[in-house]
């Protein structure tokens, strides 16, 4: 129905051209080097602000993977066309899972340094007898390294399949992984929501062994896409400028990453406020402790960065219909949501080490490097080897000319 | 009725989308401002074809928002903290953190009203008639005809010379329709 002659000739070739290959893995390999060579030497100064610095980096990077795995998944289930032209970049997001497995280790080893709870004397001295159950039957290294296994395991099959039946198509144009993909996501959904969450609870919620909140694992994805959205805009803004797929993103699929980003500010703000006011409403001190660490010194001011940060000058800043189709201020929201994202991570796993208040340490940076590089570069690789786009979807001419009404 | 019958103005009937979008684009061309596209279903485009300003909805249900989220603030703080204050379980007579789901609700209630009856209001609905009715082709808008209606209201109309213009556009009929 659309019209040919009203829009731009598409000659977008769908391959990374290899000057601006070379020039990016250049960056990401520099900052490899620095950024492993100065956490190398961060834990050779300190183990234990490494380990921390590096759950940090660890959590911010795995949570965006994997609400680029959800949302993938509800791109196939919904059937959706406009998502199409950026499908394949959210799954080569989605496909830094296995590197995370590997990224992983470092946590791994960290174990006693990070969770009190690894530590028998501390469930022998510290927890009631009551539930003492929950110790020897769930949280305990053992159990802790067995879920982390299958988590990594069944996270990276699910990629993997999701990714090539994708993949296959750019040469076939067959119809039939198109419905291989949503037949996966299906369930997909289900298992990457229980186990995200149960991924959650073991490696942040339980820094604070005694608290729990079931709503942390929502709270964490929920986080996680709205950072995945951010970083998703911001590769296709910087595609552009490198002139990139320029006729295949256009403003008008700008705008749907830009509402996703806004709605993604809301439901953010929508659990974590459920999850405080819960809190705050019981008045118990077993739970509230979460929220006093929180409001303990310089940690206050971060509990307002994030209200007015993360949630208020967001949402005031993606409101309008104009904001999210100009895409200066959408190159200037994904940078400032990978910030608030990176903030909201921190807010949720140093004040159980740092307990008078903010303690930043370049470390923080070190093993941010080191991590996003390691899962950038594995990005790179991949870029490479496919067309930028999944060229094969039976939705893909669809998807290009896409309007919003 | 009137016994002086006015005019509402031209109907082109035009036989696909395309066809309606380029007499649209020569129609603004040529000088016409008051055009009216009737379509059995959106078509992309057309607005700015139309030269048609944004809607000012956004506007008027952000107003209706604010207009929400004071009422509940005052709504709450005045009923629990000053005409009749209870103590709940030892909270604070006000405190923003039992008040949000309310201020929340009421934000989206009144934006909500905001979006649909301005929507209702911007539009002129519910409206009982509308002369485009008049036209005798009106029911193919419902199925596989495109209107584009200049109206009497233009500097520029002139019955039989629009009906001409509309006929070099590839008009598969014309028709002048009243009030």
């Amino acid at each position: 129905m659309s019209q040919s002659h009203h829009h731009p000739v598409n000659t977008d070739s769908y391959y990374i051209p290899d000057a601006i290959w070379d020039r990016g893995r250049n960056v990401l390999g520099a900052m490899f080097l620095l950024g492993w060579g100065a956490a190398l030497a961060g834990y050779g100064q300190n183990h234990d602000q490494f380990f921390q610095s590096y759950l940090v980096a660890f959590f911010f990077a795995f949570s965006i993977a994997i609400g680029a795995t959800l949302f993938t998944m509800i791109q196939h289930l919904t059937g959706s066309a406009w998502s199409v032209p950026v499908r394949r970049i959210m799954e080569n997001i989605m496909m830094s899972l296995p590197v995370l497995g590997l990224l992983f280790i470092p946590v791994a080893l960290g174990l006693h340094s990070l969770y009190e709870w690894s530590h028998p004397e501390f469930v022998a001295k510290e927890v009631m007898e009551l539930k003492k159950g929950v110790y020897t039957n769930f949280l305990n290294p053992k159990m802790f390294y067995i879920r982390a296994v299958a988590y990594f395991l069944i996270w990276s099959f699910w990629a993997w399949k999701l990714y090539s039946n994708s993949k296959s198509q750019d040469t076939t144009k067959a119809l039939g992984p198109t419905f291989a993909n949503e037949k996966w996501s299906a369930p997909g959904m289900l298992l990457f929501f229980l186990s995200g969450s149960l991924a959650s609870f073991d490696w942040v919620m339980s820094l604070n062994p005694h608290w729990y909140s079931t709503m942390f694992g929502v709270y964490c994805l929920a986080g996680g896409a709205w950072g995945f959205f951010a970083l998703l805009t911001f590769i296709f803004l910087r595609f552009r400028a490198n002139g990139i797929m320029v006729n295949s993103v256009t403003t008008e699929h700008y705008h749907d990453l830009g509402k996703w980003m806004f709605a993604l500010t809301v439901f953010w703000a929508y659990i974590a406020f459920s999850q405080y006011m819960l809190i705050w409403y019981a008045n118990m001190p077993e739970e509230t402790i979460f929220f006093k660490m929180r409001r303990t010194g310089s940690w206050e001011a971060m509990s307002g960065v994030l209200l007015f940060g993360h949630f208020i000058f967001t949402f005031l800043l993606l409101l309008a219909r104009n904001s999210k189709r100009t895409l200066n201020v959408l190159r200037f929201a994904t940078l400032w949501i990978l910030a608030m994202h990176y903030t909201d991570v921190y807010w949720l796993v140093m004040p159980n080490f740092h307990k008078a208040g903010i303690a930043f340490s370049w470390v923080d940076l070190a093993t941010l490097s080191a991590v996003m590089s390691t899962v950038g570069l594995a990005f790179w690789m991949r870029l490479r080897k496919a067309p930028l786009a999944p060229i094969g979807d039976p939705r893909f001419k669809k998807g290009l000319e896409f309007q919003n009404v | 009725m009137a016994d002086k019958t006015t005019i509402h103005g031209m109907v082109g009937d035009f036989d696909s989308p395309d066809q309606l979008m380029d007499a649209i684009r020569a129609a603004r061309k040529a000088g016409y401002t008051k055009l009216e596209a009737y379509t059995p279903f959106p078509i992309h485009g057309i607005d700015d074809a139309m030269s048609a300003k944004p809607s000012i909805l956004g506007y008027v249900v952000v107003c209706c928002g604010a207009v929400g989220l004071t009422i509940a603030i005052l709504l709450q703080w005045w009923t629990g903290a000053v005409a009749y204050p209870l103590v709940i379980s030892g909270k604070p007579m006000f405190a923003f953190e039992f008040a949000i789901p309310i201020i929340f609700e009421l934000t989206v209630l009144l934006s909500a009203f905001g979006a649909v009856f301005g929507m209702f209001a911007l539009n002129g609905l519910p409206k009982l008639h509308h002369p485009l009715f008049n036209y005798s082709g009106a029911e193919g808008i419902t199925d596989d005809r495109f209107v584009l209606v200049i109206e009497a209201g233009d500097h520029q109309f002139d019955a039989a010379g629009t009906r001409e213009f509309l006929l070099a556009q590839g008009a598969a009929k014309t028709e002048l329709i009243e009030e």
